[in-house]
């Protein structure tokens, strides 16, 4: 391993030797930072050998990922870090509000028992996302996983129609995005009649009259697909005020909140609504909902302060 | 770094775009700029063809920690102010959208394009009929001025 090779005088030697005790001592060092007990490794090659998971290292020997598949073939993923024996830490779970998140455990069978018990439970909810995903156009979230429980379906370029979807699989917090009188009207009169027993996108479809789900332009489709591939770049959609297209302090990305069609400019709800307030003197308006014009095109515009 | 807050990050977004694509005769002093976000100077040429052709005008804009909710602050700076009706000759500017009619929606560049437009437009250099009265009087911020817009066709 030592570079001996004619050594020039004794001075280079001892150099040389210097360098290497350093450089091991640093490669020690990074080993025993990396060290899990063999308790752990026999564990792992159990599961692996039984095949009811996979398993696999991240950076360094502590960073651990689970795999396991629903009987559906989905794949869910958990991330832990190993902190000594019998200790180790759930760092990440791609499920909604997983009450494994930052849980130690003792061992990786029980976290994968409790992990499998979790995404049995959330079969509904997996099956009720994943219709909306392949049945509708999904405009938010951008990379549509699990782990959101919400989805943002495309009915027009100005109107989505925000849906949640709890743990049980049963829709929620139903509203629209963007005011459209048209939708509005729909939505409230079929929100009576939603039938727990039909699925969400079942639901929806009746609630609007519609056969199949609308789609938006195909360059309307190509912008979009540009904002999923550069979430933050130039391309993205930006909000009018703050011309960013993420916010440092609220998450959610610009909205068409302007109803005037051939405007077009979308905005943070947060910074229209700032605008709003600041032209009304700065006096919260009543029922948290503000009124003015629209910075850009002047026509009239409503903005509530929460997301409904 | 310590974060940016939403201005400073306009800000930066705005002064790189004017950097890269300035509108014709309009030159942002970059480099002041990014040393000091909230005071920009910007150079102006008269446009050819018209009263102003060959003059060179410096522009100056403050801006608050508002921004852009507040509006800028822009006054000509320099020797050659531009001798226009709706501009006094310490450098103020009668132009309803720097106060009365901003907009978050605006911009530098569409403030300056404003202004191009304004000196393109005139018909006869002269200053404004009550300069010598508002020069003496007025505040030395153009924005605590109560403007009374004298027309909307220049």
């Amino acid at each position: 391993m030592m570079k001996t090779e004619d050594p020039k005088d004794l001075i280079t030697f001892s150099e040389n030797l210097k360098d290497l005790l350093q450089s091991n001592t640093k490669l020690m060092q990074s080993v025993e930072s990396d060290l899990i007990d063999v308790e752990i490794l026999d564990e792992i090659k159990d599961i692996v050998i039984y095949g009811n998971a996979g398993v696999y290292f991240g950076k360094t020997l502590r960073d651990i990922k689970i795999v396991i598949e629903d009987d559906e073939l989905r794949k869910h993923e958990l991330y832990l870090q190993y902190k000594g024996p019998k200790k180790l830490l759930i760092t990440t779970v791609k499920l909604p509000r997983s009450s494994m998140h930052n849980q130690e455990y003792g061992c990786i069978k029980d976290i994968i028992e409790t992990f499998r018990q979790n995404v049995i439970e959330l079969a509904r909810y997996f099956y009720e996302l994943e219709n909306m995903d392949q049945s509708c156009t999904i405009m938010e979230p951008v990379n549509q996983s699990f782990k959101d429980d919400y989805r943002r379906i495309f009915l027009d370029d100005r109107t989505w129609l925000h849906v949640e979807v709890t743990p049980e699989g049963l829709a929620t917090n139903i509203h629209l995005v963007g005011v459209s009188e048209q939708w509005h009207n729909k939505l409230q009169a079929g929100l009576l009649n939603w039938d727990h027993d039909k699925n969400i996108v079942d639901n929806i479809m009746t609630i609007f009259d519609l056969s199949q789900f609308p789609q938006p332009s195909s360059k309307q489709l190509d912008q979009h697909k540009m904002d999923i591939e550069e979430n933050s770049t130039e391309n993205s959609v930006v909000c009018g005020i703050c011309l960013c297209s993420d916010l440092p302090d609220a998450s959610g990305l610009p909205l068409p909140l302007c109803q005037n069609p051939s405007c077009g400019v979308y905005y943070h709800r947060s910074c229209l609504y700032q605008w709003l307030v600041a032209c009304a003197g700065n006096r919260p308006p009543a029922f948290g909902v503000a009124n003015g014009g629209c910075p850009t095109c002047l026509q009239p515009i409503t903005c509530s302060e929460k997301d409904n | 770094m310590a974060a940016m807050s939403p201005s400073e990050r306009r800000l930066q977004k705005e002064l790189m775009s004017l950097m890269k694509e300035p509108p014709p005769g309009v030159t942002v002093d970059g480099d002041q700029a990014s040393q000091n976000l909230t005071l920009w100077t910007v150079h102006m040429e008269g446009v050819p063809g018209t009263l102003y052709e060959g003059e060179k005008f410096v522009l100056q804009f403050k801006f608050t920690n508002k921004y852009p909710f507040d509006s800028p602050e822009v006054t000509f700076i320099g020797n050659n102010i531009p001798i226009h009706p709706h501009v006094y000759s310490n450098g103020h500017i009668c132009l309803s959208i720097l106060t009365d009619d901003w907009s978050p929606a605006l911009s530098v560049q569409s403030v300056c394009l404003s202004i191009v437009s304004m000196l393109s437009s005139c018909k006869e250099k002269k200053r404004p009929p009550d300069n010598s009265f508002y020069v003496k009087t007025c505040n030395k911020n153009p924005k605590k001025t109560k403007w009374w817009y004298h027309d909307d066709s220049v």
